[in-house]
């Protein structure tokens, strides 16, 4: 079992960027075969068997661009050689368990989509964390130029498109992740509490090769700090919370199935309990960004409207707000201007964005959402003055009032 | 009579010193490291080669008396000459080897510190010695290869 730590623990050997030399090539080359030869006398359940096979795979992939080399420097052997034999004693052992290569070969794919998918996960993370520093230094900036600043819409432009790479990556790196850990969970095909005491230790071993409790930790903290960070309009709310909903919910399947699989690591324990914390966490990040987003919304049009904290602040505060300006006495153009203000937020910012969100969530009842909108219209009609279209409209039902009139007084 | 067999003489000599099996090649395709034992004596097993490096580390590093357990590296090219070095060697070492044991043909200096863990590569015509991070350096039996001579395909 120790052995077969060591070669699922196998990572890409030379990584850095300095040049390896043939005697070091070789040197990996034996030293990872024998590994792998030391673990096929070890291997006792199938899944041990895939990992074997993979490795096996994996020393073949990495080294045939030394295959001319390695052919030359073996004592008394070749490249295809070796591989070829440690393949045949992983056969002989597979025929002495009585696993069916078809299984052996079903878990090597899963585990293989589990190797992409971990290299996807590393790759997004790294993305992730510039484009979060991308975001950090943007936001500044715009800070700094100020809003009249021509070359400010620009920026914000490109800050938003930025916004949206970072969104979108993190959703991706979080799907990943669910993802890697159903492929995992598939090698098995059997609830947790059904598998054996061996099968268990494999399948944490692999979890953790592939730092999977780090991982969502990690997607958690990232979500937060974009939160934080972030400047987000009512869409891209819209699209955390229901990322924040969807999360949770995987993680309410999968967090007791990893508590038993840990259930005797307490330091593994301790940390599930702290992906708990974090959740809840992002949960109140998620509902304070959601009212704050309301709130700025108006307030970054200079628009006094009171703290809003759920749906009937929101409906109360801007009734009295749209209440209160109906009935000040100030100048006709001075009101309409106001008007035409806060009618460019209302159209743009809450009818097309927080107002579907909150019903959606569950915050504005229809009638609520109804209702302070035909405030807002009573305000708008305030300003009408009689169109023409009434004056046609008194106009034909006064011809018809006549013509029956006319009609009754022929028939007498 | 007499200059006649002068002349089969000088002919048949001619002729057994010019009898050459080319082409030949003795390169290694990966350099060795050697551990010494305590007598100083390094081995390779695979091409059945042994010899004492107690002089070459008086030579290098001036200290014959704690030899035991230290490594040298070492390869040969393919006109059959050895290069070796060795962790903290300024300099690398050519030897060929005669019916006494090795013996030096060249010496040259390839590090004004000292080296780090050389390690050689074949790359024919040249040999690569490559030392910690440092740039890899192209030799051959005369001295390391400058970059004009690379390019100009290599020394003679």
């Amino acid at each position: 079992m120790k052995n077969l730590i060591l070669l699922l623990a196998l990572a890409v050997t030379f990584a850095s960027g300095q040049e390896r030399s043939d005697f070091q090539t070789v040197k990996a080359f034996e030293s990872q075969t024998k590994n792998v030869s030391t673990a096929i006398d070890e291997v006792q359940t199938v899944q041990e068997c895939a990992d074997v096979s993979l490795a096996i795979d994996r020393i073949a992939e990495e080294f045939t661009p030394n295959k001319a080399l390695l052919d030359k420097a073996l004592y008394g052997e070749k490249f295809d050689g070796r591989v070829a034999r440690l393949r045949y004693q992983l056969t002989l052992v597979q025929e002495k368990l009585g696993v069916i290569e078809s299984q052996v070969v079903r878990i090597a794919e899963l585990e293989e989509q589990v190797r992409q998918l971990s290299g996807e996960i590393e790759r997004l993370t790294g993305e992730n964390q510039k484009l979060m520093g991308d975001v950090d230094r943007l936001s500044s900036n715009v800070k700094s130029m100020g809003s009249s600043n021509a070359s400010a819409g620009a920026m914000i432009d490109s800050l938003k498109g930025v916004i949206a790479k970072l969104q979108k990556g993190l959703k991706d790196r979080d799907d990943m992740i669910f993802a890697l850990v159903d492929s995992l969970f598939m090698q098995y095909n059997k609830q947790v509490d059904q598998l054996a005491d061996t099968e268990k230790r494999g399948l944490a071993i692999r979890m953790d090769r592939n730092n999977v409790v780090t991982s969502i930790k990690m997607s958690i903290e990232n979500n937060l700090k974009f939160l934080e960070r972030a400047e987000l309009k009512g869409g891209d709310l819209a699209a955390i919370l229901q990322q924040h909903q969807r999360f949770s919910s995987q993680w309410k399947g999968l967090g007791p199935k990893l508590a038993s699989l840990y259930l005797s690591n307490k330091q593994r324990g301790k940390e599930l309990a702290t992906v708990d914390t974090l959740l809840a966490k992002w949960s109140t990040a998620a509902g304070e960004a959601y009212w704050r987003g309301v709130n700025e919304a108006f307030a970054s049009r200079q628009i006094v409207v009171q703290p809003i904290a759920s749906g009937n602040d929101y409906v109360s505060n801007v009734t009295a707000y749209v209440n209160e300006r109906m009935a000040e006495e100030t100048a006709a153009d001075k009101k309409r201007k106001e008007f035409e203000s806060f009618d460019l937020m209302w159209q743009s910012e809450m009818v097309n964005g927080w107002l579907p969100l909150m019903e959606s969530r569950g915050d504005l009842t229809p009638e609520q959402k109804k209702l302070v909108m035909e405030k807002v219209e009573d305000w708008r009609d305030s300003f009408a003055g009689t169109s023409p279209f009434t004056y046609a409209l008194i106009f034909v039902v006064i011809v018809g009032l006549l013509t029956v009139v006319y009609l009754r007084m022929k028939k007498k | 009579m007499r200059s006649f067999i002068v002349a089969v003489a000088v002919l048949a000599l001619a002729g057994c010193s010019t009898l050459t099996l080319a082409p030949s090649d003795f390169a290694w395709p990966v350099m060795s490291e050697l551990t010494a034992d305590n007598s100083g004596t390094v081995r390779e097993d695979r091409y059945h080669l042994s010899f004492n490096i107690k002089p070459l580390m008086q030579e290098e590093l001036k200290d014959s008396i704690n030899v035991a357990g230290k490594t040298v590296s070492i390869i040969r090219d393919r006109q059959g000459f050895y290069f070796v070095a060795g962790s903290k060697f300024k300099n690398v070492y050519v030897f060929q080897h005669t019916s006494d044991g090795l013996s030096l043909v060249a010496s040259f200096s390839v590090h004004p510190k000292g080296l780090t863990n050389p390690e050689f590569n074949q790359r024919p015509p040249h040999i690569q010695l490559l030392s910690g991070k440092d740039k890899p350096l192209l030799l051959t039996r005369g001295g390391v290869v400058t970059p004009s001579a690379q390019t100009q395909g290599g020394t003679k």
